[in-house]
């Protein structure tokens, strides 16, 4: 039962992936990126002794903005084709539940996203091997770090979609809780205050606990501080953390979409 | 056998925001029994609730009162769908897809054994002329060409139970003989078909028992043999007589 289970939410994914692969916008959206990380060669030309960080440091700052960008305008695509144009429809009426629908979604927008970091990633560590800048596993834990924040970024929006009554909403709220989760660090200054009242205190302390905290997968600006690599039980920490945060939204997100009527 | 049941059923929309919420009913204490092997036509005017009315028994909405069962087990449950098929008014697919990709998503989800899978895929892509188009993107492909690739999913899971909403929508002349063809070999091999659809000679031909919709009730079900004259007369002379 379990193995027929998974065997459709992995068709689900497969179905998502093989949709956004091919979809037109997001092709251009991946080559702007490609060349976007291509053109810091350029940048790095005009910083001479950077020793090939602004390559690197620009490389990730389009990864991050593209990875965001592609999990948003894929979760957009799929959704809008999936209500707007109804084809959900046909697919709900088969024998499939809504969980394993959800799932399969959620999975194939993690796909499709995850695909998109992994050829970025390997176009800025060639290009970076290019300019002989000397590369280390530190690299490849920024992009970890990275993804998990992605994950998370996923569930929530795929969550906050379900809910909302319209699309465009559903999308307006998950960008304003990435920009929040993004902001929270500076919320632990704002709590500590003398000045902050207790209220205001209390208030902003649900705030930081209730939204995911993103500068916690910022890992890019520690890299040329970690001689010896990031400490292991740190990343096991965020791993747990963002799981548990992709959990609890998948979850309310299932709920919801349970009992939407299409 | 009753394959289809509904009893006492009524669906209201509730839409707008809380602070200006909208209540629109759509189905109003609808109580219907459909027998196996019955071909039933549900007739009504534009938004009289037929496509609510099967979006119900299919379990893409939910009811807000009553109960709707599908061969014995409540509509809408997982394994209740392993049974039915169903065609919307004018379906949609995932445009970048492929007719026989698309097709072969269904199987997974009707858990056909893999090795049958694509024999399944290729009999239906057979069955609506669109073979030689399988791997064309399904963006290609005009109304007509997806309502076939529509009536190509009905034929995948060797469904007890067909609902069809305005089948024919679409189609050119000969598309929608072709349709009536499978239909009517449908109802041949002793399935149940639900039908939705506004073409009386459509309901005269296949139908053995129909039903009118008016303003969300069923004002009247009857065998298509108890009437006299034409079917649109009667239509027409039931809805004015019920004056909503």
């Amino acid at each position: 039962m379990e193995n027929k289970r998974f065997s459709k939410i992995l068709a689900v994914a497969q179905n998502v992936l093989n949709e956004c692969i091919r979809h037109k916008i997001l092709n251009i959206l991946f080559v702007f990126a490609l060349a976007l990380i291509g053109g810091a060669l350029l940048i790095e030309e005009l910083s001479p002794g950077a020793q090939g960080r602004t390559l690197v440091n620009v490389g990730y700052a389009n990864m991050e903005l593209f990875g965001f960008l592609t999990l948003m305008l894929s979760l957009f695509i799929i959704t809008f084709e999936e209500i707007e144009m109804r084809n959900i429809w046909l697919t709900l009426t088969k024998p499939v539940s809504r969980s394993s629908f959800f799932t399969g979604k959620f999975l194939g927008i993690t796909f499709v996203t995850l695909l998109t970091m992994a050829v970025m990633f390997l176009l800025v560590m060639g290009l970076s091997l290019l300019s002989r800048v000397s590369l280390n596993l530190n690299y490849l834990v920024i992009v970890y770090a990275m993804s998990l924040g992605l994950l998370v970024t996923i569930a929530f929006t795929l969550a906050f979609i379900t809910i909302a009554t319209n699309l465009p909403t559903g999308l307006m709220f998950a960008s304003l809780l990435f920009l929040i989760g993004h902001l929270t660090e500076h919320l632990k200054g704002i709590i500590a205050k003398p000045e902050t009242t207790v209220p205001a205190k209390l208030a902003l302390t649900l705030v930081y606990y209730a939204v995911p905290n993103f500068s916690l997968f910022n890992l890019k600006d520690k890299a040329y501080m970690q001689e010896g690599g990031f400490d292991p039980l740190y990343l096991l920490l965020i791993t747990f953390y963002a799981l548990v945060f992709s959990f609890i939204f998948l979850y309310i997100g299932i709920k919801a979409f349970e009992k939407k009527e299409l | 056998m009753t394959a289809i049941e509904a009893k006492g059923l009524s669906k209201t929309y509730i839409s707008g925001h809380f602070w200006n919420r909208k209540r629109t009913t759509a189905l109003r204490g609808i109580d219907l029994k459909i027998k196996e092997k019955q071909v039933f036509g549900l007739l009504g005017l534009n938004g009289a609730g037929k496509t609510t009315f099967i979006k119900t028994l299919v379990g893409l909405v939910f009811p807000t009162t009553g109960r709707v069962y599908i061969l014995g087990k409540e509509a809408g449950h997982v394994q209740t769908r392993k049974s039915i098929a169903y065609l919307p008014e004018m379906p949609y697919f995932p445009r970048y897809l492929t007719p026989e990709e698309i097709l072969l998503f269904y199987t997974k989800l009707y858990e056909i054994p893999e090795n049958e899978r694509r024999e399944k895929v290729f009999f239906a892509l057979k069955e609506v002329g669109l073979y030689e188009k399988r791997t064309v993107q399904l963006k290609e492909f005009s109304k007509g060409m997806l309502q076939r690739v529509g009536i190509a999913q009905l034929l995948l899971n060797d469904a007890k139970v067909f609902f069809l909403d305005e089948p024919t929508y679409g189609l050119d002349p000969l598309s929608t003989k072709q349709m009536r063809d499978i239909i009517l070999s449908l109802k041949k091999a002793g399935k149940t078909i639900f039908l939705n659809t506004h073409q009386m000679g459509e309901v005269k031909q296949i139908c053995d028992r129909i039903g009118i919709l008016n303003n969300g009730q069923l004002i009247i079900e009857t065998d298509v043999k108890n009437i006299k004259g034409s079917l649109e007369s009667y239509f027409v002379k039931k809805v004015q007589a019920d004056g909503k």
